[in-house]
């Protein structure tokens, strides 16, 4: 019931988050919602950690270091995409995804 | 015990339903942010129900301290933009949907079995202590090279992001 809750949460957060990156016309509200579909994929593999083990506890911690460095990973990531909307902003004099096309080779 | 982590995943649900539709909504890309900082906080109480309190930490900490840091100091350097309204459209929500089923649906099926909801009913009741002993005997130890990897990134990114924000 509980890991259900949990499904569901995580679910809502890839929807929204998807449909957020679907929608959105502004690279900062891209990428927070990019943010929000990861917060929902650590939940599904968390609680797909929680539930495949039954024997050995072991695994659990060690899969769970998984999502440590991923957490890692993409804060580092987030750092990297914000500077480059930074520098995007002061080529181009917009966040706009549109504005951006002019990139293509 | 059961119905306090069940009263507190519900917290979490409707937490994290309320920011995720405030990102996608809100005018502001601010405002987005702001929401952002409360979707990682209902993850992390998700995480402490399962029992990963560490994780829970280490999200606050470096995820959602870093990430809305990083982001409303871009905010703040970009200032006041004049937002185009987001396309909403059916189309989008049907792919938004399809897609999470498809990221979810095996979590689903294997959290519909009985099993055990939390780390605790998995490890046993170990003390907190021996617990965080474990995990940093993990992670500075047996996974010692994924923990130099992670420190490499965290200071190339550091180098990259202060080139790029100085155009260099």
């Amino acid at each position: 019931m509980i890991l259900m809750v949990i499904v569901w949460l995580a679910a809502l957060l890839v929807a929204l988050g998807t449909y957020g990156v679907l929608t959105s016309r502004n690279m900062l509200r891209v990428l927070v919602s990019i943010e929000t579909v990861f917060n929902g994929v650590i939940l599904v593999v968390l609680v797909t950690i929680l539930s495949s083990v039954r024997v050995s506890p072991s695994p659990v911690i060690d899969a769970s270091m998984l999502i440590l460095f991923a957490i890692i990973l993409t804060a580092v990531e987030v750092a990297v995409l914000a500077s480059i909307i930074l520098l995007l902003f002061r080529t181009k004099k917009s966040v706009m995804v549109e504005d951006t096309r002019g990139l293509r080779g | 015990m059961m119905e306090l982590d069940l009263f507190v995943a519900l917290i979490a649900l409707a937490t994290g339903l309320a920011s995720a539709i405030g990102i996608v909504v809100v005018r502001r890309s601010f405002y987005a942010i702001i929401w952002l900082a409360f979707v990682g906080v209902a993850t992390a109480m998700a995480m402490v129900v399962m029992g990963f309190t560490y994780l829970a930490i280490f999200h606050l900490l470096i995820y959602v301290g870093a990430t809305i840091a990083f982001l409303t100091l871009v905010m703040t350097a970009i200032g006041e933009q004049e937002e185009a309204k987001p396309k909403h459209s059916l189309s989008a929500a049907i792919v938004a949907a399809i897609a999470a089923v498809a990221v979810t649906t095996p979590a689903a099926i294997m959290a519909s079995s009985p099993g055990p909801y939390s780390l605790s009913q998995v490890i046993g009741h170990r003390s907190d202590l021996a617990l965080w002993v474990e995990v940093s005997r993990r992670v500075f130890v047996d996974l010692w090279p994924a923990t130099v990897f992670a420190l490499i990134a965290l200071v190339a990114m550091l180098v990259e992001v202060v080139a790029v924000a100085r155009k260099s």
